[in-house]
């Protein structure tokens, strides 16, 4: 760790030649992965980043450094060199550094450096078999088990003096299955901001056996239609429906460059009064929470619609300053390595009343996408896609036959007014964003809902 | 602490419970700029390092690594590779390459990104943002204008008394724009990568992403269906770099590839020949070895739409014994090392692409596709991707299409390859440089409206 003395010196030199904010972001973070093909441990990779980032803002332009090295000479000739770029003189001077601690969002029980790695390599060994166990058409199965613990501090000009301890967990299954030179895939991946204690809660086994579940039913399945029609899109993952659609059109990065669809919506009504979108950054244990954002910020939950009326961006100092706003403890990087920016951390559509049925039944065609994947937006025009993992078409109220492949594509400004139902089984799910600060644990949640019509991409075999 | 010491000290420090040793040490030393309403927004300097070690003992195969050079990084380097080997499958392992005499030829990378001041290089980019502001009334804002020069040293040191070293250097400019026109946005970017900067045509990079973003202005889907299609060179080669994982041997070998026992197949039209180039003149990834310290090779993928085999790193199993191609490479010293293409490259044919697109009497010129990371699947070779573009009518390109999707196989897609232009174009790279033409084919499926 950096002490203060040595802290203060580099902020002192970061602001002598002006600028009006100097930080220092330090980062210590050890890291292991395991991975299990074909029954065998394949790859055992653990390691330590290491590194310092400084940074130092006048109004609105920011300047950004970074290195592996700790002493202070290094960190003081970083500093020099980034004042190299400010106007001239020193206009403010770092305030007194005061420690703050923020309250805990993620209690961790059982610290992962105190399980060996034996244990962990039974973990995967056993969803190994019950995935290959699962049904003969699974020919190959992959498990991954992921730690990581970040240990940072962030001290700033402003008299900032706070760490930050974030312990993750992941654990993943990905099952082939292959049928007459077919393959398809089926992946489950759930992870949290927890120590060991993860396994008390999730069942490896049960893991395998989903992503096995998934990968057989795909197997079955034919290739959907495709075409513009209504959609019900499930629980959990599904939720990256409302992360690509708008949340990352409500990150301030975009908003304060007038480079967002959401730009300028505040207080006005952008979707279907079903909807009330959250983004939580002190969820308990949640995979995307953090006790402070990586400027030091408290987390906190923002709610950002409510009843289809925009409340809240997502927003981080520098693009605060832009929009005069203050920072809603949204700012996130990957590591030492990116200037912060506003991100999301666990965001979800907050749970209505309506039944599965009351969803389904009044489909005459339609799709029910059970498991989702991963997508992607343009946040100026809202233009967005993600992809169906599981999916089943919707036939006459009832779900009939499985289908492959479909990937959903809309815009987020429309596709928010056609959700015209929302369910109450909310779940959250776990993923990676990636965006300029790099790529950052997140959550996405929903309970089921139901857009009333939405382009499903399909195949359509010549005629 | 400087790499040979620690290198020095790792090994001494292994010896007596490791076998062998492999240390990968890259630096890198980065500088990007962002400007944003003709003031300099963002900027970025860095100078890091990182050591990786590759570790077989009695066991298995250990990975470790650090980005902090000190004796009590060196200690818990050698101690997690002998921990991380003890449950290793012990049956397949990678083959470190014996010392061979290297002689680093720096014409492959000459420094020239170096002879430019900081404030020339913010000049440009200052130069670029006002050229496509001023283009056309229609550019609202300039999204993202951003400069970036990356020099990286690479060092590979292993106990066979292997020790080589290269570097290389590489920038590149990217320019994203919005236009408006009524209740229509659209976006349009361009880029270009270079090792030398001055001779960056800003003009060139402002007209394309300006000229895009105004040309999609009012896209709308079309109906669904199955579509004529010219495919332009920039969609061509994401979607090879999407689908290169399938072309790895070990994920043949481990059944995760749709390509498994398609060796000696057709999997594509007879006019599409991939070759992959380490030594293609002026090449973003060309080197000499991999990040095992192979020796790359030249080699044909597939020729003329037949199979011709696959990409090896030195991983060798028991019941499968495959020689490496020299395409072993690491993401980052935090990555495994795994297979990827140094310059892929599709082979180009005669035409123009405004020729080919010339004789499509109806059909969809499709110009940009997102959505790679989740629409496509390496293993079953198939993809549903979101795509824009324009729609061809009697040989003309006419009005702009966005939210569609395009969905198929990648067999399928290229055995439906009728028209190969001459357009190559080398894109950003990625997880190798990918070089392609625009392509003409006979059906795509559609979904739209």
């Amino acid at each position: 760790m950096l002490n203060r003395i040595m802290v203060e010196r580099v902020l002192n030199e970061a602001l002598s030649r002006g600028g009006d904010f100097a930080e220092i972001f330090f980062e210590d973070k050890m890291t292991s992965n395991i991975k299990l093909v074909q029954g065998e441990i394949k790859d055992s990779l653990s390691g330590r980043d290491y590194g310092v980032g400084i940074r130092i803002l006048e109004g609105t332009n920011s300047v950004y450094g970074y290195t592996n090295s700790s002493s202070e000479k290094e960190l003081v000739d970083l500093a020099r060199s980034l004042s190299l770029s400010m106007s001239g003189e020193a206009t403010v001077r770092p305030q007194t550094m005061r420690e703050t601690l923020y309250s805990e969002n993620n209690s961790i029980k059982i610290p992962i450096s105190t399980v060996g790695k034996k244990e962990k390599v039974e973990l995967l060994k056993s969803a190994y078999h019950a995935a290959k166990g699962y049904d003969q058409v699974i020919s190959q199965v992959t498990t991954a088990y992921m730690e990581e613990e970040q240990k940072i501090l962030i001290a700033n000009s402003d008299g900032l003096w706070t760490t930050d301890s974030r312990t993750r967990v992941r654990f993943a299954v990905s099952a082939t299955a292959s049928l007459n030179g077919e393959l398809q895939q089926g992946y489950y991946a759930p992870g949290a901001s927890m120590g060991y204690e993860l396994f008390e809660y999730v069942d490896v086994d049960k893991v395998g056996v989903e992503a096995a579940r998934i990968a057989k039913a795909m197997i079955h399945a034919d290739y959907a239609q495709g075409g513009k029609i209504p959609v019900v899109i499930e629980n959990g993952f599904g939720g990256v429906l409302f992360h690509e659609a708008c949340g990352h059109a409500l990150e301030a990065s975009f908003v304060s460059k007038d480079a967002s669809a959401f730009g300028g919506k505040l207080e006005q009504e952008v979707a279907s009064p079903h909807v009330t979108a959250i983004d939580d950054g002190t969820m308990i244990n949640g995979w995307g929470t953090t006790n402070i954002d990586d400027e030091g910020t408290p987390t906190r939950k923002n709610i950002l619609i409510q009843n289809g009326v925009l409340k809240s961006y997502l927003v981080d100092k520098i693009n605060g300053r832009r929009m005069g706003m203050e920072s809603t403890g949204s700012a996130r990087r990957q590591s030492y390595r990116y200037p912060p920016t506003s991100r999301m951390n666990n965001t979800y559509i907050a749970p209505g009343h309506m039944t599965h049925n009351d969803m389904i039944g009044s489909i005459e065609r339609g799709l029910y996408a059970k498991n989702l994947g991963g997508g992607s937006v343009n946040p100026a025009t809202g233009d967005f896609n993600f992809a169906v993992m599981e999916g089943y078409l919707i036939k006459n109220g009832k779900i009939a036959g499985p289908v492959r492949g479909a990937t959903l594509v809309g815009n987020g400004i429309e596709v928010l007014k056609l959700i015209d139902g929302v369910g109450s089984n909310l779940k959250m799910g776990q993923g990676m964003c990636g965006a300029a600060s790099g790529s950052v644990p997140v959550s996405v949640g929903q309970p089921a809902i139901r857009v009333s019509s939405i382009t499903v991409g399909g195949r359509k075999e010549d005629d | 602490m400087d790499f040979n010491a620690f290198s020095s000290l790792v090994f001494k420090k292994g010896s007596d419970r490791l076998e062998e040793m492999e240390l990968f040490h890259t630096s890198k030393r980065t500088l990007k700029i962002e400007v944003f309403n003709q003031k300099v927004d963002n900027y970025i300097v860095s100078d890091s390092a990182g050591v990786a070690l590759r570790a077989i003992g009695l066991e298995g195969l250990g990975h470790s690594y650090t980005e902090r050079l000190d004796e009590k990084s060196a200690e818990i380097l050698v101690d997690e590779a002998y921990q991380n080997g003890k449950f290793t499958d012990k049956d397949e392992r990678p083959y470190f390459t014996k010392a061979y005499e290297y002689i680093y030829r720096a014409e492959n990378n000459p420094d020239y990104s170096q002879d430019l001041k900081v404030e020339e290089k913010i000049n440009l980019m200052m130069e670029l943002e006002k050229q496509a502001k001023n283009l056309d009334g229609r550019v609202t804002k300039i999204q993202m204008c951003s400069y970036e020069d990356v020099f990286t040293e690479r060092r590979i040191k292993n106990t066979l008394g292997l020790d080589i070293e290269d570097r290389s250097l590489m920038g590149y400019i990217y320019i994203s724009v919005v236009a408006k026109q009524d209740d229509n946005v659209s976006t349009g970017s361009s880029y270009v990568v270079f090792r030398d900067p001055k001779k960056v045509d800003t003009s060139k990079l402002a007209r394309e992403a300006v000229e895009e973003a105004i040309s999609l202005l009012g896209a709308r889907p079309v109906s669904s269906g199955n579509y004529c299609a010219v495919i332009r060179n920039r969609v061509f080669i994401d979607i090879l770099e999407g689908f290169m994982p399938a072309f790895s041997g070990i994920n043949v070998q481990r059944g995760l590839s749709f390509l498994k026992d398609k060796e000696g197949e057709l999997i594509g039209s007879t006019k599409i020949t991939i070759t992959e180039d380490p030594f293609l003149d002026g090449g973003y990834c060309s080197c000499d070895f991999d990040d095992e310290g192979y020796r790359t090779t030249k080699k044909i993928l597939v020729h003329e739409g037949r199979l011709e085999g696959f990409l090896y790193d030195s991983r060798e199993s028991k019941d499968k014994i495959s020689t490496s191609t020299g395409n072993g490479f690491r993401n980052s010293i935090k990555a495994t090392v795994s297979t990827r293409p140094t310059n892929l490259l599709v082979e180009k044919g005669s035409r123009k692409p405004n020729e080919i697109i010339g004789e499509v009497a109806a059909g969809i010129y499709i110009t940009e596709i997102a959505g790679l990371h989740s629409g496509l699947d390496f293993v079953s070779g198939d993809f549903s991707l979101q795509a824009q573009g324009f729609i061809i009518e009697n040989g003309s390109l006419g009005r702009p299409i966005k939210g569609i999707t395009i969905s198929g196989n990648l067999i399928q897609l290229l055995k439906s390859v009728e028209e190969v232009s001459d357009d190559i174009l080398f894109g950003l790279p990625g997880n190798g440089c990918y070089g392609a033409p625009s392509i003409k084919i006979n059906s795509i499926s559609v979904s739209g409206d």
